[in-house]
C-alpha cells in the first residue's frame, strides 16, 4: 500500500531541503553519536535553540479547472515546460508519477492552507489513486489506481464528493518529486473534459527570513561536533517542533553566497552549495556531524562563506526544514581547550 | 548497563494466590491466544499491593552495607538496542535463590509498577519489562524474597529511546480520553515504511519493529507464548509474504515463509499458522485468483483447509477489484472452541465458517448465499466489508459501504440461528461519515465500549455504547492503521 506516495504530495519536491535521494547518505548510527557524546569529553555539542531557527512563510496558489461532472477527464502535461519551482520540466522523461488525493471535507483553500502549515492529517484524504504513465505525457482519471487496484475512481468524479488534487512528480520515490499540481472542479454546467496543465497551475510563494536568527556558534575546524536539538520548541513555520520527525540533518557550504542570496535561492538551497553533507538520523535529538556524508569528510566549520545547519523531515508533508540556521565558526582564543563545550551565543 | 546490590529489607509479604490478569481479545479465537499470553504474568507480583503491608521498606536501615551478613540482591538492566522501549532485567542473589522476586519501576523512585519474576530456575533470573513510554527516564530496583526476608537491590535508572522519525506521527483527542481504555493497542502502521507498532492510552508508542522498504504489514498480534509479536508482511504481487515472529526485545526474529499469504493469519496452538492465501484457478482459459485457507505447520509442511471455489460459484461479472483476488478475502479468525475458522470475503459481502476438521463451510452471513437476512428480507447485510469479531451469536463487523453510501460504519448484528434473521442492534459511523475505502475493523471491550478503527484514513475511535467519541487517534498524513488487537495489559 503506497500511501506515502499518494498523500504526501506534490508540496515535497517544492522545497529543495526533500530532493535528494536518501540513498546516497549514509545512515548514522545513532548509538555511535550518543558514545561520542557521552564518551568523549573533548568532543563539542552544538545545543540548538529557538533563537537560531529560520522563518519560513509559504502560501500555495493552486489552480482549479472546471470539468465535467461525472466525466473520465484527461490530464495533459504535455506542454508542461516548467515545474512550480520554475526549473525546467520535460514532460516525457520528468513525469513519473500521477496522483490524484480526494479531500472530502476540505476546501481549496483549506487544502492550500493545510499544505502550507503542514496540518494535514490522514483522516483527510478521502481517497487517492496513481499512476506511473511510462512515456505518455496524459492519462484518464480511470487509469489512476489504488495500490494498482482498479477502483473506477472516475466514478467518484462527482461534484460534492470533494477536493481533487492531481500532482505530477518525478521519480517513484514515495512523497518526493512532485512537480505539479492542479484542482481538478467536476462541475454539472461543464462541458470541458480536459485539464491542460501550465506553469502557473500552481504557484508557489515563499518568504525566508535568515536574517533574523540568532546564528549558531561552533568551534572552527572540530570535525567531530554533535547537534543536539533536544531544547527546540518551535520549528520553521511556527509549530510545535516534533523531535521525533528529524530524519536528516544537512549542513552545507556556500563560498560566495550571502544569507540574503540564500533567502532569495531557497528553493535551490541544494543545488548551489559548494558543499553539501548529509546525514540520515533515526530518533534521538542528537547527531554527529563527523558521520555525516559527502562528497569529502566533514572538515569542520570555517569562516568561509555562509554555512547552513538544517535539521529535515523527509517525509513530512510540508518539507520546509523544521530547524534550519546559519554557523559562525569561532576561533578558540589563545589558552582556550579546543573542543570545549559552546554554549549559543546571540548575535 | 547498571548494577546494584543491596541488603535485605524486612520479612517477606504474604502471598495471596497469583492474580490471572485479564484478557480481551478480538474475537472469541484470540481469546485463548491472549490468556495464553498473559499467562506469562503481569500486573502486580504476588502481595504488591498488600494494603495492610507493614513490610515497607524502611528508610535509613536499609542502606547498602548494613548487613553484610545478609544475602544482597543485585539486578542489571539493559533497553534493547532493537527497540529501545524495552528493557531487560536480570537479577540474582548471594546465595542463589529467592523465594521470590520482581521488578518495581516507575517515572522515580516511587516506581510503581511492578513485574514479577519466575525463580523457579536457577539465577540469575530475567524479565523484559514492557510497555515503558519511550524517550524517558525510568528507575527500577529488583525485590526478592530471600531466607525469609524481602529484600531490595538499590535504585537503577534507563532510559528508554525514542521511536524513528519514520514513525507516522498521531494526535490524540475525544471527549473523555480519561475515561477510555487503560491497555494497549497492538496494530500496524502500514504506509513505506510499515511498522507494527503497540500504542498506549496516551497514544504513544511503546514498541515498534519494522522490516523497512515496502514491505507491507497489514496484521500485526501478539504471539501465544507473549514473547513475540507476530506478523504478516509482503505484497500481493510477489510471492514471497511471511510470518515474521519477532521475540519483544527485538533480538529474535524468524520468518515462515508463506506464499500467496495476504491480508490475515492466525497463530494456531503447536506452532501452526493459518493464513489467506490465493487460489488460482482456470476459467475458460483464463486464470483466475480465488482464495482458500491454508495452514503452515512449524516444519513447513502446508494443509489447504478450504477454498472459496468449494463454496461460491465464480461469475465474470463479480464486481472485484482488479489486482486482487476475485473473493478478496480480507480477515481470518479462528474459534477454538469450535475449532473452526471464519473468513471475511469481500468480494461477495459475505462472512463463512469453516469447519476446521472437515473443510466444510456453514453459516454464511450477508450476500447471496446469507443464512440469515434482516426482518425485511435483505440479506446484503455489509458490503465491502473488512475485519469482524463473532461473540456466540452477535456479529460485529466493520463496514467499509460503497461510494454511493459514503458511509463506513461499525455494526453489531444479533444472529438467530433458528429463524435465520440478523437484528442489527448496534452500529457507529463518525461524524461527519467517513468513507473508509480500505482496511478497517472493529473489536468490542469488557466495558461496553468499542474500538472502531478506520484503518486507511488513518482514524481509531473508542466510542460508548452511544456512540460518543471518548477517545481517537488521528494518524498524520502518509500512513493508515492496519488491524488492530486490544490488549488490557502487557506481559
Amino acid at each position: 500500500m503506497r500511501l506515502r506516495g499518494a498523500v504526501y504530495l506534490w508540496l515535497l519536491a517544492a522545497i529543495p531541503a526533500c530532493s535528494g535521494d536518501p540513498e546516497d547518505d549514509d545512515t548514522a548510527d545513532d548509538d555511535a553519536a550518543d558514545d561520542d557524546a557521552a564518551d568523549d569529553d573533548v568532543a563539542s555539542t552544538l545545543t540548538l535553540s529557538d533563537s537560531q531557527n529560520y522563518d519560513f512563510e509559504g502560501t500555495l496558489d493552486i489552480r482549479p479547472y472546471d470539468l465535467a461532472d461525472g466525466s473520465d477527464p484527461l490530464f495533459d502535461w504535455s506542454g508542461l515546460d516548467t515545474d512550480l519551482q520554475g526549473h525546467p520540466l520535460d514532460p516525457v522523461t520528468d513525469v513519473d508519477q500521477v496522483t490524484i488525493v480526494v479531500f472530502r471535507y476540505l476546501s481549496e483553500g483549506e487544502v492550500e492552507e493545510k499544505l502550507s502549515s503542514n496540518t494535514l492529517e490522514q483522516v483527510d484524504v478521502g481517497l487517492f489513486a496513481s499512476v506511473d504513465p511510462g512515456d505518455a505525457t496524459s492519462v484518464r482519471l480511470s487509469e489512476l489506481t489504488l495500490m494498482g487496484n482498479d477502483i473506477d475512481v472516475e466514478q467518484y468524479f462527482v461534484e460534492g464528493y470533494g477536493t481533487w488534487l492531481v500532482s505530477l512528480a518525478t521519480g517513484s520515490t514515495p512523497g518526493v518529486g512532485t512537480r505539479m499540481a492542479a484542482f481538478a472542479r467536476p462541475l454539472p454546467s461543464e462541458a470541458e473534459t480536459t485539464l491542460t496543465f501550465a506553469a502557473d497551475s500552481t504557484v508557489l510563494d515563499f518568504t525566508v527570513d535568515l536574517a533574523s536568527l540568532d546564528p549558531l556558534p561552533a568551534p572552527a575546524g572540530v570535525e567531530e561536533l554533535t547537534v543536539d536539538w533536544s531544547g527546540v520548541g518551535t520549528d520553521g513555520l511556527g509549530n510545535a517542533f516534533q523531535a521525533d520527525s528529524i530524519d536528516r540533518v544537512m549542513v552545507g557550504q556556500y563560498t560566495s553566497l550571502a544569507p540574503a542570496d540564500l533567502e532569495e535561492q531557497f528553493l535551490d538551497l541544494e543545488i548551489l552549495a559548494d558543499s553539501l553533507w548529509r546525514l540520515d538520523v533515526s530518533g534521538g535529538t542528537e547527531a554527529a556531524l563527523g558521520q555525516a556524508a559527502g562528497d569529502a569528510p566533514f572538515p569542520g566549520f570555517d569562516s568561509a562563506g555562509t554555512w547552513v545547519l538544517a535539521l529535515q523531515c523527509t517525509t513530512c508533508a510540508n518539507p520546509a526544514p523544521p530547524f534550519l540556521t546559519l554557523v559562525e565558526a569561532q576561533h578558540a582564543a589563545a589558552g582556550e581547550q579546543e573542543g570545549a563545550e559552546v554554549s549559543p551565543v546571540p548575535r | 548497563m547498571s548494577e546494584s546490590r543491596t541488603p535485605p529489607l524486612r520479612k517477606p509479604r504474604p502471598q495471596p494466590p497469583r492474580r490471572r490478569p485479564k484478557a480481551t481479545a478480538r474475537a472469541g479465537s484470540t481469546a485463548a491466544l491472549l490468556a495464553a499470553l498473559f499467562a506469562a504474568g503481569c500486573g502486580k507480583p504476588p502481595g504488591a499491593e498488600d494494603p495492610d503491608d507493614d513490610t515497607t521498606p524502611p528508610d535509613d536501615d536499609t542502606a547498602p552495607g548494613d548487613d553484610d551478613a545478609a544475602p544482597g540482591v543485585s539486578v542489571s538492566a539493559t533497553v534493547s538496542p532493537v527497540i529501545p522501549t524495552v528493557v531487560t532485567a536480570e537479577v540474582s542473589v548471594d546465595g542463589g535463590s529467592a523465594q521470590q522476586a520482581w521488578i518495581e519501576i516507575g517515572p522515580d523512585e516511587g516506581y510503581g509498577r511492578t513485574v514479577p519474576l519466575d525463580v523457579s530456575g536457577p539465577a540469575p533470573w530475567s524479565t523484559w519489562i514492557l510497555g515503558l513510554k519511550p524517550s524517558r527516564t525510568w528507575h527500577l530496583r529488583a525485590v526478592a524474597v530471600v531466607e525469609g526476608e524481602e529484600r531490595a537491590s538499590a535504585d537503577q535508572v534507563v532510559e528508554t529511546g525514542s521511536p524513528p522519525g519514520t514513525l507516522a506521527g498521531l494526535g490524540l483527542s475525544g471527549s473523555d480520553p480519561a475515561a477510555a481504555h487503560e491497555g494497549f493497542i497492538v496494530t500496524s502502521f502500514m504506509g513505506e515504511p510499515s511498522t507494527a507498532v503497540i500504542l498506549d492510552r496516551d497514544a504513544e508508542p511503546v514498541w515498534w519493529y519494522g522490516p523497512g522498504g515496502t514491505e507491507l504489514i497489514s496484521r500485526a498480534v501478539p504471539s501465544r507464548d507473549g514473547r513475540s509479536i507476530l506478523f504478516i508482511r509482503g505484497v500481493l504481487e510477489v510471492p514471497d509474504q511471511a510470518i515474521v515472529r519477532v521475540s519483544f526485545d527485538g533480538a529474535d526474529v524468524e520468518a515462515t515463509p508463506t506464499p500467496g499469504a495476504h491480508h490475515d493469519f492466525v497463530e494456531l496452538p503447536g506452532g501452526t499458522y493459518a493464513a489467506l492465501v490465493t487460489d488460482p484457478r482456470e476459467v475458460e482459459g483464463k486464470t483466475v485468483d480465488g482464495d482458500r485457507i491454508v495452514e503452515f505447520g512449524p516444519g513447513g509442511e502446508q494443509t489447504a483447509i478450504w477454498s472459496v471455489w468449494d463454496t461460491f460459484e465464480f461469475s465474470e461479472a463479480s464486481d472485484h477489484l482488479a489486482g486482487t483476488t476475485w473473493s478478496h478475502a480480507n480477515a481470518l479468525d479462528y474459534d477454538e472452541d469450535e475449532d473452526a475458522y471464519s473468513v471475511s470475503l469481500l468480494g461477495l459481502d459475505a462472512i463463512v465458517r469453516v469447519d476446521r476438521a472437515t473443510g466444510e463451510s456453514f453459516r454464511i452471513v450477508g450476500g447471496r448465499l446469507s443464512d440469515f437476512a434482516t426482518p425485511g428480507g435483505e440479506t446484503r447485510l455489509f458490503e465491502n466489508q473488512h475485519q469482524f469479531e463473532i461473540d456466540g451469536d452477535v456479529l460485529r463487523v466493520f463496514d467499509n459501504g460503497t461510494p454511493s453510501s459514503l458511509d463506513s460504519r461499525a455494526r453489531e448484528y444479533l444472529l438467530d440461528d433458528s429463524t435465520g434473521t440478523a437484528d442489527l442492534v448496534w452500529s457507529y459511523g463518525a461524524t461527519p461519515p467517513l468513507y473508509c475505502y480500505n482496511l478497517g475493523d472493529v473489536f468490542r471491550m469488557e466495558d461496553g465500549h468499542t474500538l472502531v478503527n478506520f484503518g486507511v484514513l488513518g482514524q481509531l475511535d473508542e466510542v460508548d455504547e452511544d456512540g460518543e467519541v471518548l477517545w481517537r487517534i488521528n494518524l498524520d498524513l502518509g500512513a493508515a492503521f492496519g488491524y488492530t488487537t486490544y490488549l488490557e495489559s502487557l506481559p
